[in-house]
C-alpha cells in the first residue's frame, strides 16, 4: 500500500505539506518583516502568541529538505493545469508522490537525527529523553532567530531542565501549570497565564486585548474541531477518505503541525478546512481487515518510520494524544479570555496528571476508536509517563485488548527488532 | 550497621504508637510540611530506605530507567517490609517523577490510601497563595483521615516543635564552625536518621545529647574537607561512608540529609498555614522548577565562608531532580573559580564501589 499520486495532489493537503516543510523559508520571511519567532515544543500558547503579534515556531520543523523544490514544482503545476489533469492527464508532470513523500520522510528522519546529534555535540543529556533532546538539538542552533521560549511547568521534570538548559541560549518565560484542578490551582493557573501575556507584551511592544485572544482562539477552535473530524473518521472506518498510509502521514503531520499551527494559523486553518471539504467529497474506502493499532504515548517521541512499517504490515498505526489529552477540546470565546485560556491548560494538563488518569485517557481514545491493538511507545529516558507501563498493561489485560510495548530511544535504534515484533503482533491480531 | 539497629528500634517505636496515631508514609525529600502531620495527632514517617534487594522488587512495577530511590520504596512494600507495613497511609507530592509515580502505584497495587499535596514550580507570590491554599487542602484531608479537627493552635505548636530542632541543628553547625569538626559526615547524616526514622521528639532529645556532648572536649575530626551537594543520602546509602573512609571530611552536607540544610526557620508571627507555604515554597529547588543562578551562587558563597578544600556533587542516575543538567552548569561555574569539584554519579549506593573508589583516590590528589 502506498500514497495515490491522486490522493496526494489534493491541492489543501499538498498545501500543509509544503508549510510544514518551509520553517526555514518563515523564519526568513519573519526576519524580513521583524515578526518576532517564539518558540515552542508543546501545542499551548501559540494563540496567545499569535495575538501578540509575533508568532509560534516548532524548531523540529525548520530543517533543510532538498524535496521541498519538487513539492513546489508539483503545486506549480497543479495550480496550472489543475490537479485532475495533473492527475490523470499530463503524465509527464505527474511527480510521483510515492517518491517524493519518501524523499521527505528520509529528509525528515535526516533533519531529527540531525538534531539529535546536535544535542549530543551541545553536550545535552543523554540520559533525558527522546523529546527534549531533539528540542534541544533544534533549538539552539537558530538562537539568533527565535527570541523567546515558552516554557511551561508541568508533571515532567525534564521537560523543566530542558527550558532550564536552553535558557542559557534562548530566554525563556516559564509558566507553571499546577498539578490539580481545584479552585486555587485555576486562580494561580489565571495568574500565571496574565504573567505570560504581561511578558509577551513586554517583548513585543504589543497590547495583548482580550479581542486580539479572542480572534485567535476562534481560528484555533477551528483547527480543532477540524483536527476532532479528522479522529470521527476512524470511528467509521468503511467511510475512510484516504488510503491508510496517506491517512497516517496526515495525522503525522498534523501531531506536529498543531504545535505551532504551522507558523500560520490563518493558512492553516483555511487549508485544514479546505482539506476536510476535499476529504468529504471523496468516494470513501473501505478499511476493512486492515487492523486499526492506537500508538501511546506519542508526544515524547517515537520512531518516525512506525507509520511505514506499519503500512507494510498492513495495518493502520493511530497516533492521538492530542485527541486523548483533550488538547482538541474548543476553548470557551465568552467572558475573560484569559480565564477560558487557563481552564483550557488546566484541563488538558488533567488528563495526564497522573499516570492513572493517563492512561484513563487512551484506553477512552481506543475505545472510542474501536481499536484492534495497543502499542506502548515505552521511551527510554522518559521518567514520567514510560513508568505506567505496568499500570496500562494491567488495565489492558484486564479489557482484553491486545497489547505490545516497543523500546524508543534513538531514531533507528532496534529497528529490526521492533519490525519482528509487530509483524508478530499483526498477525496475532488478524489471526484472532 | 547501626541503622539496622535503628530500623528495628523504628518498627517496635512505631507498633507501640500505632494505637494512638497514624502512622503517614512520607518520601523523604523533606518538602512535606511534618508539622500539620504532627497537629493532625498523626506520625510522619519519612520513607528513607534504599537497597538493592528492595529496588530489584521495584523494578517489577516502575521501569529501569526510575531512580532506584524510587524503586525501593516500592520494593519494601511489596516484599512487606515491618517498617513500611505500619503506613497507613501515603502522602504524595509531586517533588519529582519518581514520587509521582512510585506514590501512585504503592496506592494503587498496596492498597495505601492515599494523601495528595501539589507543590508549585515557581516562587512568585502567586505560588505562595497556591501553597497556602494546597496545605489547607492538605490539613482538611488529614482532618478527614483522621478524624481529628486540626486547630491553628496546634499547627502553631508543630512549627514550634520543628523549629526547636532546627535550632538544635544549627547549633551544632555553629557549634562545628568554632571548634572545628567533632562529628564526621556519617555521623552528622545519622543524626537526621533520627528524626525520619523516630520523629522530631526523638531526635530533639538525641540532638541535645550531642550538644552535650560537642560541648566536652571532644577530638577535631582530621580529613581534607569537602561541601557534599546534589541529591540527599538516604538510609542504606554508604556513600557518604565510602568517601571519609578515603580520608575525606564531609564538611558541611547541603542535601536534605545535611545539617546545613535546615539553616532557616519557619516564621512563628505570622499565621501557621501561611508561614508554612512560605517556609516550604522558599525551601525547594525541585527538577520542576528553573534554578535561578542563584542556587550556584549560593553554593560558591558557602564554599568561600567554609574552610572546605572542594566540592563533591552526589547526582543519582535516573533521578529527575539533579541531573547533569545541573552539574554541567555547576562545573562551568566552579571551573571558572578553580574550585576543586568531583562529580559522583551512583545508583543510589546500589551500584559498585570499585569505579566511585578510583575516582575520590584521583580526587584527593588533585586537591593536594
Amino acid at each position: 500500500m502506498s500514497i495515490d499520486s491522486e490522493e496526494f495532489l489534493i491541492p489543501s493537503f499538498l498545501n500543509l505539506n509544503l508549510k510544514f516543510f518551509s520553517a526555514q523559508k518563515q523564519l526568513r520571511k519573519f526576519r524580513r518583516s521583524k515578526r518576532m519567532m517564539i518558540g515552542t515544543i508543546l501545542p499551548i500558547g501559540a494563540e496567545l502568541v499569535f495575538a501578540s503579534g509575533a508568532s509560534p515556531i516548532f524548531p523540529l520543523r525548520i530543517g533543510t529538505f532538498e524535496a521541498e523544490k519538487l513539492l513546489r514544482g508539483t503545486r506549480l503545476a497543479t495550480n496550472i493545469l489543475g490537479s485532475s489533469l495533473v492527475e490523470t492527464g499530463v503524465r509527464m508532470l505527474q511527480p510521483q508522490a510515492d517518491t517524493i513523500i519518501n524523499q521527505f520522510l528520509s529528509e525528515y528522519n535526516k533533519n531529527l537525527c540531525g538534531f539529535e546529534n546536535q544535542a549530543d555535540t551541545f553536550n545535552y543529556f543523554p540520559e533525558s529523553c527522546f523529546a527534549t533532546r531533539i528540542a534541544y538539538g533544534s533549538s539552539v542552533p537558530f538562537k539568533d532567530q527565535i527570541a523567546l521560549f515558552l516554557a511551561w511547568g508541568t508533571r515532567c521534570g525534564w521537560f523543566s531542565q530542558f527550558y532550564g538548559t536552553l535558557n542559557d541560549s534562548i530566554p525563556i518565560v516559564f509558566t507553571d501549570i499546577p498539578k490539580s484542578s481545584t479552585p486555587h490551582a485555576r486562580q494561580y493557573m489565571y495568574e500565571e497565564l496574565q504573567e505570560l501575556v504581561h511578558h509577551l507584551e513586554t517583548m513585543t511592544g504589543n497590547q495583548v486585548t482580550d479581542e486580539a485572544i479572542k480572534e485567535q482562539v476562534i481560528i484555533a477552535n477551528t483547527i480543532r474541531e477540524n483536527y476532532h473530524k479528522i479522529f470521527d473518521y476512524i470511528k467509521t472506518p468503511d467511510k475512510m477518505p484516504l488510503s491508510p498510509y496517506a491517512y497516517m502521514q496526515l495525522m503525522a503531520l498534523l501531531n506536529i503541525a498543531f504545535i505551532d499551527f504551522l507558523s500560520a494559523t490563518k493558512y492553516f486553518e483555511k487549508n485544514f478546512t479546505h482539506l476536510l471539504k476535499d476529504l468529504q467529497n471523496r468516494k470513501p474506502i473501505d478499511y476493512a481487515g486492515i487492523p486499526k493499532l492506537l500508538l501511546a504515548p506519542v508526544f515524547s517521541g517515537s520512531e518516525p518510520d512506525l507509520p511505514q512499517i506499519i503500512n507494510r504490515l498492513g495495518g493502520f498505526l493511530i497516533q492521538a494524544d492530542w485527541f486523548s489529552y483533550g488538547l482538541l477540546d474548543p476553548i470557551k470565546t465568552q467572558g475573560d479570555m484569559i480565564r477560558n485560556y487557563s481552564d483550557y491548560l488546566l484541563k488538558s494538563h488533567d488528563a495526564w496528571k497522573d499516570n492513572k488518569t493517563v492512561i484513563e485517557s487512551w484506553l477512552e481514545t481506543a475505545t472510542q476508536f474501536k481499536v484492534d491493538g495497543i502499542i506502548f511507545n515505552k521511551l527510554i529516558g522518559c521518567t514520567s509517563i514510560t513508568p505506567s507501563y505496568r499500570l496500562f498493561k494491567d488495565r489492558v489485560q484486564d479489557l482484553g485488548i491486545p497489547f505490545i510495548d516497543i523500546d524508543f530511544n534513538r531514531i533507528g535504534e532496534n529497528l529490526a527488532q521492533i519490525k519482528n515484533k509487530l509483524a508478530s503482533f499483526l498477525e496475532m491480531i488478524k489471526k484472532s | 550497621m547501626k541503622e539496622d539497629h535503628w530500623i528495628s528500634d523504628s518498627i517496635l517505636y512505631l507498633k507501640k504508637i500505632k494505637d494512638q496515631m497514624k502512622i503517614y508514609g512520607v518520601m523523604a525529600h523533606g518538602l512535606v510540611p511534618e508539622e500539620i502531620i504532627i497537629a493532625s495527632g498523626g506520625f510522619p514517617l519519612r520513607l528513607s530506605l534504599i537497597d538493592r534487594q528492595a529496588a530489584i522488587k521495584g523494578m517489577e512495577y516502575l521501569t529501569a530507567i526510575t531512580c532506584s530511590f524510587a524503586q525501593s520504596t516500592i520494593g519494601y512494600f511489596e516484599i512487606k517490609n515491618e517498617l513500611y507495613h505500619e503506613v497507613d497511609a501515603i502522602v504524595a507530592g509531586n517533588y519529582c517523577n519518581g514520587e509521582l509515580c512510585a506514590t501512585e502505584l504503592i496506592a494503587e497495587y498496596f492498597k495505601i490510601p492515599r494523601i495528595d499535596i501539589v507543590f508549585p514550580s515557581t516562587k512568585n507570590e502567586s505560588a505562595v497563595k497556591f501553597m497556602l491554599a494546597e496545605l489547607t487542602h492538605f490539613k482538611e484531608d488529614l482532618e478527614q483521615f483522621s478524624g481529628k479537627q486540626v486547630t491553628n493552635s496546634e499547627i502553631s505548636k508543630a512549627i514550634a516543635l520543628y523549629n526547636n530542632e532546627r535550632k538544635l541543628i544549627q547549633q551544632i553547625v555553629q557549634l562545628q564552625a568554632e571548634k572545628g569538626q567533632l562529628l564526621s559526615g556519617v555521623q552528622c547524616l545519622q543524626l537526621l536518621y533520627w528524626h525520619f526514622l523516630f520523629g522530631t521528639e526523638v531526635s530533639i532529645e538525641h540532638l541535645q545529647n550531642t550538644i552535650t556532648k560537642l560541648k566536652e572536649d571532644l577530638p577535631v575530626k582530621e580529613g581534607t574537607k569537602i561541601i557534599f551537594a546534589g541529591n540527599g543520602v538516604p538510609i542504606g546509602d554508604n556513600t557518604i561512608e565510602l568517601i571519609e573512609n578515603f580520608g575525606f571530611m564531609v564538611n558541611k552536607n547541603l542535601t536534605w540529609t545535611g545539617l546545613d540544610y535546615y539553616s532557616s526557620l519557619v516564621d512563628e508571627n505570622t499565621e501557621p498555614l501561611e508561614a508554612l507555604a512560605r517556609y516550604y515554597v522558599n525551601s525547594e529547588n525541585s527538577g520542576r522548577m528553573i534554578l535561578s543562578d542563584d542556587y550556584f551562587k549560593n553554593l560558591i558563597n558557602i564554599y568561600d565562608n567554609s574552610n572546605a578544600d572542594g566540592i563533591i556533587f552526589y547526582t543519582i542516575k535516573n533521578c529527575s531532580l539533579f541531573p547533569s543538567v545541573i552539574s554541567k552548569k555547576l562545573k562551568g561555574t566552579l571551573s571558572e573559580r578553580q574550585i576543586p569539584f568531583l562529580e559522583i554519579e551512583r545508583d543510589y549506593g546500589t551500584t559498585s564501589e570499585a569505579q566511585l573508589q578510583t575516582r575520590l583516590q584521583a580526587f584527593k590528589e588533585m586537591i593536594k
